[in-house]
């Protein structure tokens, strides 16, 4: 992907198309993740990521893999799109019932989908209220498996900020998700 | 000789992310185990990047999603471009205006110095200076045209056009307008429309569009393009020997969307039940890209497709 990026990042009409069209499912899935699967204006960021990506490229010098770099842009243009003018649904930890019926299946309660689906909920809400620096260095960790060092290489920031930003962000996610919790117990004993 | 090679990162945090991709030694499962009992937020941390790894899988229909957001992203840089040059031929058009009529003030005041001083003969006409130097806008006044003056397309050949690398969509999507409705300027409009149409359901209407773009604009990207968004659609119509006919078009082109069409044939060729055929062409995915993200669906396809008679021995 290097090569083509480079030629894409040079003008190269046919090397940019390769580059979106090769990056297109990773991008597609970093929003879908950001946002949720269900959630209506998936497409309409897609398509601003892929632009953001145009526009980026040129000062793109190699420092971690274009795949990464890409992500990346598209995690912080979905963080963008939640965080403008969407109090309603920062304030809502809706549950995306599309991901909901995609992932049943037999080997999972319906209880646990549930929870699963709560806690994405959470850490979604939680990446609009959360400092964006450490909003972002959640979303590739947590959401997209960057190890510190990566998370490092395409924030351009040293690992042990890194894992400072982590750390608190992590801690802030432990409280949503055991919020959620304690909610969702008294629910049922209300019941 | 080396077992167990050594990791450039043992960081706590890493072990979540390094358990996901399967990539734990036995050691490291055993660290991560007991990281896992003793931090919660760890623990918290590892469940939901298990909950999102779950969600992250190709959808159906993704590939031509990919390739309509892509083609659009592209229609969109090209029609900036074609903005900027319009911009600097109007500059260049205003530019011209001013010094022509700057022109003219400066020989109308000659003249009408000059006419102080000597008396125009008799029957001249003081219209006449005003329109000789009228004349000098007439270059910039052909200039709006030249857009225009862009070959129309001529279905020359693809490969051509991808080994030059030229910009390929604005003189394949220009085309000598006309008016009415169902008259599409461009291959740009003409592939948005087929993918409302697709999007908003109407397969017919669709795939009626689709055809239409690669009969009226066929050396242009969008009608490359189509053939992939055709082939899912007719697949999805039940009509998989168009579909493949498609997907195979598409491959004899320029391959940006080679993944893609190969599922699209191999999906033709399992609803046509030409199971060697198929065979072949997952086989041709794994073997071509790897690391696709469809990787792991050919896998599970082959394993699903009884190996063929000749290989077993």
């Amino acid at each position: 992907l290097r090569g083509i990026a480079q030629s894409a990042a040079r003008g190269d009409r046919v090397a940019h198309r390769t580059l979106l069209v090769e990056t297109g499912a990773p991008l597609l899935r970093t929003v879908r993740a950001v946002l949720g699967v269900g959630h209506p204006e998936v497409e309409d960021v897609f398509q601003e990521a892929m632009m953001a990506v145009h526009q980026a490229l040129p000062g793109f010098r190699g420092e971690c893999s274009t795949l990464h770099f890409v992500c990346r842009i598209a995690v912080q243009t979905a963080m963008n799109a939640r965080r403008r003018g969407r109090t309603r649904t920062r304030y809502l930890a809706a549950i995306d019932e599309t991901e909901l019926v995609e992932l049943a299946r037999d080997e999972v309660s319906p209880a646990e989908l549930l929870a699963a689906a709560r806690r994405r909920a959470g850490l979604r809400r939680l990446l609009g209220e959360l400092p964006e620096p450490q909003a972002e260095v959640l979303a590739l960790h947590t959401m997209l498996g960057y190890t510190v060092e990566e998370t490092a290489q395409v924030t351009g920031v040293p690992p042990n900020t890194v894992r400072s930003r982590l750390r608190t962000a992590l801690k802030a996610l432990r409280e949503v998700v055991l919020l959620d919790g304690a909610r969702l117990e008294i629910v049922r004993e209300e019941s | 000789m080396s077992e167990e090679k050594p990791r450039t990162s043992h960081l706590v945090e890493d072990l979540s992310v390094l358990s996901r991709r399967g990539a734990l030694s036995g050691a490291e499962q055993q660290a991560f185990a007991d990281a896992l009992e003793s931090s919660a937020t760890l623990s918290t941390a590892h469940q939901l990047g298990c909950d999102f790894d779950q969600i992250a899988n190709v959808k159906p229909g993704d590939d031509a999603l990919i390739a309509d957001v892509a083609a659009r992203v592209l229609a969109r840089r090209a029609a900036g471009a074609r903005a900027g040059q319009f911009r600097f031929r109007a500059l260049l058009l205003v530019a011209a205006l001013i010094s022509a009529g700057s022109a003219a003030a400066w020989w109308q005041r000659g003249r009408a110095t000059s006419a102080h001083s000597v008396p125009p003969p008799a029957g001249s006409r003081l219209t006449s200076p005003a329109r000789t130097p009228a004349t000098a806008p007439a270059p910039a006044t052909s200039t709006p045209p030249a857009p225009e003056q862009v070959p129309p397309p001529a279905g020359g050949a693809p490969s051509s056009r991808a080994s030059s690398g030229r910009t390929v969509s604005e003189p394949a999507a220009t085309r000598p307008t006309e008016t009415g409705p169902n008259v599409f300027a461009s291959a740009e409009a003409l592939f948005r429309e087929a993918s409302a149409a697709r999007r908003a359901g109407d397969r017919a209407g669709a795939r009626a569009l689709y055809l239409r773009l690669e009969r009226e604009f066929p050396a242009s990207d969008e009608a490359h393009l189509a053939h992939v968004s055709l082939g899912n659609l007719l697949l999805d119509m039940g009509r998989a020997r168009e579909a493949e006919q498609q997907f195979a078009s598409y491959l004899g082109g320029r391959p940006a969307l080679a993944q893609e069409a190969l599922i699209g044939r191999a999906q033709s060729l399992a609803a046509l039940g030409q199971t060697d055929e198929e065979r072949r062409v997952w086989t041709e995915l794994l073997h071509d890209y790897p690391g696709s993200v469809y990787a792991a669906r050919a896998k599970q396809r082959l394993a699903q497709l009884a190996p063929p008679a000749a290989s077993s021995k």
